[in-house]
């Protein structure tokens, strides 16, 4: 097993006031290569076990384990762990701060011991996946970009670590219908030929739904549900009352069944829709 | 005959930048706003849908052209406190909205600014924080608050100055689904019950649908204007524009060119699911 999380609970400031209990008794397995996504409401514990994975946070009781070694044991390099299990967070725009866009994608190998010819290899590797030309890109400011532009190369430094595991932290908040698709495309494109394990925290239910392989649902804390995407949206009652919700056509075709009609309703694209009605259509004619 | 709030007359705006060129956000554009109009502004990053939104309340003021709100113009200096009272900005991150230590305070800061009377800041406290479903956080800090109900307490404290207008740049767009919703149902109750005209910029189609009118911004221009059945019927090519057309929209055309007798302009799933089921 690739990450393995066993009886994990984190309690923000313990002891004061302020205690909050920001995950209780959470266990779960990742696979190597899977596509995991991870959903529930703001403050449901998502972003906290995320951290947890690449030793971030350190449990308050329970453990992590990284193939078979507790990442809490004293032989963990825990510099060398968040390199292979590496973590975007929300707005990474905002965490740029080199001159050149180069240093920027080049800091997290260069701190791993990376230099010259494979440090370069490495800096074209990840603007290549985000599309951005190296001789264009490389010597610019990263603060004279585009808030988009500036993501990809946030997104560069991350790959040019040669990560096991990228985890991404709700990276397409704001960014527009075309530019997230373009986003999505090239996150699945890693996945699939990259075979990078992937770990996507979201509030949006259309995208998981056609990207994950596997849903880990969290609630107050709690992992309440976790299953195939096709699984998980069928329980609409459980994940409204948890604040979430299912995607639309999904519920278009809960609807549908719903007066009596014999159809599908695992779908999530307009196109599976679209041929699952007709096929229903000729059926029920013939 | 409804009566026009917001009015612009071939607005330019540019930004400078930091080598002195200049990058043009908003061009020669025109648009009339009604009082109590829904308006969608929708378009993709950089195409000037939060320029415009700034110039609305004289936040920017535009390069050349004219913008009047409710007869005041923006390039007026004396006129920006009378514009800033009428229209009303909520952002997109609910964290840099707050500036007090409890949610009644929060909401009483701009009417403070404003030299409201304390006996009428309690009653406007009382009121908006009902109309946004907050009555029984008043006394909470605001950032124990969930991510909707920080939304919702930003518009509590612009509606407390009794705007015409509620500018909103992407209100939901860092937001859960309840907490998405929660604002989208406080911002349309606005709207139908106190005709206050809303100016709703978003990049989830889905939220357009429900508006009187959509427009799309493209190069910070308007590239195209309508309801959102004529916006999103799929004769206009979104995708070339940055933007997509929503699913259910997008199902219908796909069912209609297969030979389903679906009308045109259906955009809500009940709709489509009752003729497919009829």
């Amino acid at each position: 097993m690739f990450i393995e999380v066993k009886n994990l609970t984190h309690v923000y400031m313990p002891g004061t006031p302020f205690q909050v209990n920001a995950l209780t008794d959470v266990s779960l397995d990742i696979e190597r290569g899977e596509f995991i996504g991870v959903i529930g409401e703001t403050g449901s514990g998502k972003s906290t076990l995320v951290q947890h994975l690449n030793g971030l946070l350190k449990p308050t009781s329970g453990e992590i384990w990284i193939e078979g070694n507790n990442l809490w044991s004293s032989k963990t390099d825990l510099r060398r762990l968040r390199s292979r299990i590496a973590l975007l967070f929300q707005y990474p725009e905002h965490q740029l701060f080199e001159e050149t866009v180069f240093k920027d994608v080049a800091f997290g190998p260069r701190n791993m011991g990376v230099e010259g010819r494979e440090l370069e290899e490495r800096v074209r590797y990840g603007l290549e996946w985000v599309e951005l030309d190296y001789h264009t890109y490389s010597q610019r400011s990263p603060f004279s970009l585009s808030g988009g532009e500036k993501r990809r190369v946030a997104m560069a430094g991350i790959l040019s670590m040669y990560p096991e595991a990228i985890i991404l932290d709700e990276p397409t908040a704001s960014m527009d219908p075309v530019s997230r698709k373009h986003f999505l495309a090239r996150i699945k494109r890693l996945h699939q030929e990259g075979k990078v394990t992937v770990i996507f925290v979201t509030h949006n239910m259309e995208d998981i739904a056609l990207l994950a392989e596997r849903l880990f649902v969290f609630a107050s804390g709690r992992l309440v549900l976790q299953g195939q995407p096709a699984e998980i949206f069928q329980s609409k009652e459980t994940l409204e009352a948890i604040g979430l919700g299912i995607p639309v056509l999904t519920d278009l075709m809960q609807k549908i069944c719903r007066k009596g009609k014999t159809i599908r309703t695992d779908i999530f694209s307009v196109e599976d829709a679209c041929r699952e009605i007709i096929r229903s259509r000729r059926e029920g004619v013939g | 005959m409804r009566s026009v709030l917001l009015d612009l007359k071939d607005v330019t705006f540019d930004y400078i930048l930091e080598n002195k060129q200049s990058l043009r956000a908003v061009n020669d554009l025109s648009l009339q706003v009604e009082e109590g109009e829904y308006i969608a502004l929708i378009g993709p990053n950089g195409s000037g849908k939060s320029t415009l939104a700034r110039l609305l309340n004289a936040l920017l003021i535009p390069l050349f052209g004219e913008i009047q709100v409710d007869g005041f113009a923006t390039r007026v200096e004396e006129h920006r406190w009378e514009i800033r009272r009428r229209v009303g900005m909520v952002f997109q991150n609910p964290d840099n909205q707050i500036v007090a230590t409890t949610v009644q305070e929060d909401v009483a800061f701009g009417l403070e600014n404003l030299g409201v009377e304390t006996s009428e800041i309690l009653q406007r406290i009382t009121e908006s924080l009902n109309r946004v479903g907050l009555s029984a956080y008043a006394e909470h800090a605001p950032h124990l608050l969930s991510g909707g109900q920080k939304q919702r307490l930003a518009i509590a404290g612009v509606i407390a100055m009794r705007p015409r207008c509620l500018v909103l740049d992407e209100p939901t767009a860092m937001l859960d689904p309840r907490g998405r919703k929660e604002v989208l149902d406080t911002i349309h109750s606005m709207n139908r019950q106190e005709n206050i005209t809303v100016v709703h910029i978003t990049h989830f189609m889905e939220e357009a649908l429900q508006a009187d009118r959509v427009i799309v911004m493209h190069r910070g221009e308007i590239a195209a204007m309508g309801k959102p059945e004529t916006i999103f019927n799929g004769s206009i090519d979104l995708h070339l524009l940055g933007l997509e057309v929503p699913p259910i929209p997008r199902l219908a055309e796909m069912l209609r060119a297969e030979g389903l007798t679906i009308p045109t302009g259906i955009l809500d799933t009940d709709d489509l699911v009752s003729y497919l089921c009829s």
